[in-house]
């Protein structure tokens, strides 16, 4: 309970640093909001507008400071954070200042299922691949098939995904054009599945190496245990001892892996949702830096870390309430 | 009546800031041209009998709007070929490229063009119910006056008091009747129309605009007279507009839903055309128009009357201040080289605003030619008086441009093209602040889009003296009393003939002294899969027809999908 | 100190992944976990005495980049930004034997080029990550108390930040020229070196020698840096082969999402560039794209015989 409370308090203080720092690193970038809304009439340097201004200059400086005055930007940075993460609190994130008046609440709540499905759908991928590919190379070990697999996964590592994107691309929608990126959020089931399959394929493929290279290691190990050489001396089928004997005590490393991956995931949907112009968290979050919707970032920011914080705890008690070895240790403390 | 020889288009403006907020794909194009306007020769003949209404098209396009406001979102392409959808413009141009009474029944000037009196049809309501009365264009115009930034460029067209805010007493539009009301101008002006034919024509219900302008979010969610009605929008995804039951042309639109999917990459955009996830797309990327052009299974219109992708000079600071950098950088560029590598050879060269096929085209001979000795002749001379600004005898200067693959190799080749004459520096801005630093002035030259509008009265404010101070969207700062002057002679006068003739003499100014370097002609290419019919042709009110593409947007009623 | 177990061996792969999501990560993670057992164990075990033919090949490769990116300007290349020196997306021929690009440029020469910036942004990036990283992480680990956990609790905070969002802010603000980006993607590998660096030295100063070396009068300083800092660089050196290779594939990431640098050609730059064009001309994409997947997978492959090979043990970091 007390490891709990504990995780729990380094949670918050986690999450009020990355608050703060978001909030002062997007106050530091160069060139405001305000372009967003005033392009060429933006006065960014205020001392143009001493003395009477004349023409264009006269309306951009009246625009700018209203508009400074209307999003506050001139009140103290400090008073700023404060009451960003008071609203932020009761749900408030602000509105975008790209998407004028739109709530950073609708547009991260809109992006987020499509960055989710994309996150499943490549765990999905990832196992499809590495059980299989797994369990026979475990079941031949040292064969061709095993150092096949074992080669392929370090080659797969080593593909950057925005170059397997790339590649995915070329093969599936140039040349092919089995897989074009449309992706429908709307859309039915099996449609959706086949607009996602790309992204979640670029994403999917090197967590299925990574998995494929732990159940093996693991399942190697687990052949090797008494129950399994009885279960064979008993003559039962090959695959049945692989399936139901071998397969679940072995699983144990790889559940815990998939669990933690989930927060390189969030970061791998960043990159390759942006590639596939997919309408998803990381698409808006590179958009929004980019023209400056702060607002909308910070948000993001805030609510990505704070997921990838809950999800390490979560990992963390359910590995320590699986394993007693964890359990006593913490005990301890 | 409207003067015959009105021809617009209306967001150029709405372009510029789509070079900023767009950069990558706007400038991914790079050239124009072909031999054949839009509307005749290769365009596909639609022979698939007579249309029938249903179906769903999903239109792919390459960028996403940040709002559907024309009152208070700048239009850039993806807002205007949406707008299109969702709104009635009150004119639209004909086959000749002039502009005719659309939403509007008539548009009619007084004896000076200083005053033009717009009459809507009757008994049009907005997809909320509104009717549509004389009330919605003074709402209309009113709001984007007040507007800073949609204002910007048309403010000044109008006649009030510019220095205050616009209210009831100080306003260019007066309400004659329920139907009718009169605009008044700021001078002789016989082109208005013509800038009525897009953004500043798309009339949104009042409303909606005063409801948007308290809550900015229904900016999202517009409402207009149009076609097709709002239905669902998700940006950065798509946007999906329905069947306007009750629309005041009989008959149409076919369609039963119209949908607009963001797809930014050329690439997947095109195979999505193809595996039939999109029924039609929008692309300025000349490599692709060439692939599609020897593509049987699809049908291809091109307008190769756009934009013009040119050096822009900034005249008010050195070394540009001068016509013999202009002249130098301009006669050592090699331009030919320049739009094979970089517009797939398509484009014919420009030596002007207006491409062949515009109706405004007149040959340019005075523009200086590719010529590297005298070039490096004009450097050298120049750098005899200026020292300060050379560097080992060669010219230097800052090329400011936002980071994107497209500016870098025009950076990289024209960075070889003029090794002899000058020495560059890349200096990048970043996109968010591109237009405000070009605003300011403080940068020497930058790669620019611009004058693609039809009728060319628009495109006056990029190079009106009158408009340049610390802030002056007359970007490059051309001072220049003769080209004032030719400015308002073409905005007085409603004969073409002489309009066209002016028009001459701006570009034989432009030429004379070096005002931009020219490289290129922008082509939209709108992208059909075979079964969509009546893509750009359309017929106006009246029965005549209209004209088929400006500026990447064409009308959207009249198409339907055959089996 | 049996608490530091279930945090350490769990966060750590987790936290070490720099949040790209860049596979290279992945062999961190996979290195860290997949520890080998059993019969798998005997085998590996047996490849951990010696580093193995393929091992050798990797390091050929990657001397062979790294000595044609230190020559390239001598080398008989053509000039990389020598505009229409062959036309437009050309394929092989004699004169460019990898094709041309989309200005007529020599593919070849500008990807050779770019490795002279890749690889520059890798090695400096991480070095810089080590000289702040793995300093703390030693002391951190040496120390403990107040120190260790102060460092500690930063380098996670800075770990729970999206790393890519933090390197487009940074790039954003500091500007993007190829320093300046070397600035960037060395301040994130702190964090995670830091980590790793604490967790090899708990390894080492546990070990029999350095209670000797103290329980002969050694001090701190003496122990810290005669004793453990020796044993730890090795073990470090390799991980950081792995970290070169996440840095090389950041800075492709940052060019493809068109934030990278500027004003150099990178790997990830000429990729970036030649997407565009995979219907017309796929080679302008795939070469400079070849180039830096076989050096990657030398790096990860490399880094992972020599992390085998220098036994570090993963439970610990």
């Amino acid at each position: 309970m007390r490891f709990v409370l504990r995780r729990l308090g380094s949670m918050v203080v986690v999450l009020v640093v990355v608050s703060f720092l978001t909030f002062l690193l997007m106050n530091l970038l160069p060139g405001g909001p305000e372009v967003n809304y005033l392009g060429p009439l933006y006065v960014e340097d205020l001392s143009l507008c001493e003395g009477t201004p004349t023409g264009d200059l006269a309306r951009g400086c009246a625009e700018t400071i209203d508009l400074r005055d209307k999003l506050n930007l001139d009140k103290p940075f400090f008073e700023r954070y404060v009451s960003w993460v008071g609203n932020a609190l009761t749900g408030d994130f602000g509105t975008s200042y790209r998407q004028e008046g739109v709530a950073v609440f609708d547009i991260i709540n809109e992006a987020l299922p499509t960055s989710l499905w994309l996150m499943v759908y490549a765990q999905v991928i990832a196992f499809v691949i590495a059980i299989p590919v797994a369990i026979y190379s475990a079941y031949r070990v040292g064969r061709w098939f095993d150092r096949g697999a074992t080669a392929a996964s370090f080659g797969v590592i080593a593909i950057p995904p925005f170059i397997l994107a790339l590649l995915l691309i070329y093969f599936f929608a140039v040349k092919l054009g089995w897989f074009p990126t449309v992706y429908d959020p709307d859309a039915e089931a099996v449609e959706r599945l086949r607009s996602m399959f790309m992204p979640a394929f670029t994403l999917g493929l090197g967590l299925a190496a990574v998995y494929a290279r732990l159940l093996r290691t693991d399942l190697v190990a687990t052949l090797q245990e008494d129950f399994i050489l009885m279960a064979r001396a008993k003559g039962m089928p090959t695959w049945h001892i692989l399936l139901r004997h071998a397969l679940r005590p072995s699983t144990f490393s790889l559940i815990t892996v998939a669990g933690i991956q989930i927060g390189a995931l969030i970061g791998g949907a960043l990159v390759v949702e942006r590639i596939f112009s997919m309408p998803g968290l990381g698409t808006i979050i590179v958009e929004s830096v980019l023209s400056r919707d702060y607002q909308v970032v910070q948000g993001a920011i805030l609510l990505i870390t704070a997921a990838y914080v809950a999800v390490n705890i979560a990992v963390d008690l359910v590995y320590g309430y699986l394993d007693p070895r964890v359990r006593h240790a913490r005990a301890a403390t | 009546m409207i003067n015959s020889q009105v021809r617009a288009r209306t967001w150029g403006f709405g372009r510029i800031v789509a070079v900023l907020v767009a950069l990558t794909l706007v400038l991914a194009a790079c050239g124009g041209g072909s031999d054949d306007p839009e509307g005749e020769g290769e365009v596909p003949e639609d022979d698939a009998g007579d249309p029938v209404p249903g179906g769903d098209l999903v239109y792919g396009i390459e960028a996403e709007a940040d709002g559907i406001n024309p009152t208070a979102n700048n239009f850039a392409i993806a807002a205007v070929i949406m707008g299109r959808a969702v709104f009635d413009p009150l004119a639209q141009f004909d086959e000749e490229g002039v502009a005719q009474p659309y939403l509007a029944e008539s548009i009619e000037p007084n004896a000076d063009c200083t005053e033009w009196t717009i009459t809507l049809r009757s008994g049009i309501t907005f997809h909320d119910g509104t009717p549509l009365t004389s009330e919605a264009i003074k709402v209309h115009f009113e709001t984007i006056l007040a507007e800073a930034l949609v204002g910007l460029v048309p403010k000044d067209i109008f006649r009030f008091d510019q220095t205050q805010p616009v209210s009831d007493t100080n306003t260019p539009i007066t309400i004659v009747d329920d139907l009718t009301a009169t605009v008044a101008m700021n001078g002789p002006n016989c082109n208005f129309p013509a800038w009525l034919t897009a953004q500043f024509g798309f009339i949104g219900s009042p409303t909606w605009i005063r409801a948007a302008e308290e809550d900015a979010a229904l900016n999202q969610e517009p409402v207009g007279t149009g076609p097709f009605k709002f239905d669902a929008r998700q940006v950065n995804a798509r946007t999906k507009f329905v069947k306007n039951p009750d629309y005041w042309q009989e008959g149409l639109p076919y369609l039963d839903s119209v949908t607009f999917v963001v797809s930014t990459d050329g690439q997947v955009r095109a195979q999505s055309l193809k595996t039939g996830d999109f029924d039609i797309i929008h692309t300025t990327r000349e490599d692709d128009i060439k692939i599609f052009r020897d593509d049987d299974s699809i049908k291809l219109y091109e307008d190769p009357t756009e934009e013009e992708g040119f050096l822009m000079f900034n005249h008010s600071i050195p070394p540009f201040d001068d016509v013999r950098a202009r002249k130098a950088i301009i006669q050592a560029t090699d331009r030919q080289q320049y739009v094979d590598l970089r517009s797939a050879g398509l484009p014919e060269i420009p030596n002007g605003i207006f491409h062949p096929d515009s109706p405004f085209y007149t040959e340019i001979e005075n523009y200086p030619q590719h010529d590297p000795e005298a070039a490096i002749e004009l450097a050298t001379d120049y750098c005899g008086d200026f020292p300060e600004n050379c560097q080992d005898g060669k010219i230097k200067f800052k090329w400011s441009s936002t980071p994107s693959p497209d500016s870098d190799a025009d950076f990289d080749l024209f960075q070889e093209q003029w090794k002899d004459v000058a020495v560059i520096e890349k200096e990048l801005i970043e996109q968010a602040n591109y237009i405000v630093e070009v605003a300011l002035g403080q940068w020497q030259a930058t790669a620019w889009r611009q004058f693609g509008n039809l009728d060319p009265d628009y495109d006056t404010v990029w190079f009106d003296s009158r408009k340049i101070g610390p802030i002056s969207i007359n970007w490059g700062r051309i001072d220049n009393p003769e080209l004032d002057r030719l400015i308002d002679e073409q905005r007085a006068t409603q004969d073409f003939e002489e309009r066209k003739e002016i028009w001459h003499q701006i570009n034989e100014t432009f030429a004379e002294n070096g005002d931009y370097l020219w490289y290129t002609h922008s082509i939209w290419a709108i992208v059909a899969g075979d079964n969509v019919q009546s893509v750009t042709d359309f017929e106006l009110p009246d029965g005549s027809k209209g004209w088929p593409i400006a500026e990447g947007r064409h009308n959207l009623a009249q198409i339907w999908i055959s089996q | 100190m049996p608490e530091r177990l279930p945090d350490s061996a769990l966060s750590e792969p987790l936290t070490s992944d720099a949040v790209f999501h860049e596979a290279p990560a992945e062999v961190v993670a996979d290195a860290l976990v997949a520890e080998p057992g059993g019969v798998a164990g005997e085998v590996e075990g047996a490849l951990k005495r010696r580093l193995g033919v393929a091992f050798w090949i990797a390091v050929g490769w990657l001397v062979l980049i790294t000595l044609l990116a230190i020559f390239a300007p001598v080398l008989p290349l053509d000039d990389p930004d020598a505009v229409g020196s062959g036309g437009k997306w050309e394929g092989t021929s004699g004169e460019h034997w990898l094709g041309t690009d989309n200005l007529g440029r020599d593919v070849m020469s500008r990807t050779i080029h770019g490795a002279r910036v890749s690889l520059v942004v890798g090695f400096a990036a991480v070095a810089g990550g080590l000289v702040v990283g793995g300093f703390l992480g030693l002391v951190a680990g040496f120390k403990g108390g107040w120190f260790e956990r102060i460092v500690i609790a930063l380098a996670d905070i800075l770990l729970s930040f999206p790393a890519l969002i933090l390197a487009l802010a940074i790039v954003t603000f500091l500007g993007r020229d190829m320093w300046k980006i070397v600035l960037a993607l060395g301040i994130l590998s702190i964090a995670p070196i830091t980590r790793l660096s604490r967790a090899n030295t708990l390894q080492w100063s546990q070990r029999e020698f350095v209670l000797a070396a103290r329980t002969l009068g050694a001090n701190n300083r003496r122990i810290l840096f005669r004793e453990v800092l020796p044993n730890v660089l090795m073990p470090m050196a390799s991980l950081a082969l792995i970290g070169v290779a996440i840095v090389i594939v950041a800075e492709g990431t940052l060019s493809f999402l068109n934030v990278g640098i500027d004003d150099a050609i990178s790997w990830g730059k000429l990729v970036f560039e030649g997407k565009d064009s995979l219907e017309q001309a796929p080679h302008v994409a795939f070469v400079p794209a070849g180039a830096m997947f076989l050096t990657v997978l030398a790096l990860n492959f490399a880094g992972d015989r020599l992390r085998a090979h220098y036994d570090v043990r993963e439970g610990l970091l």
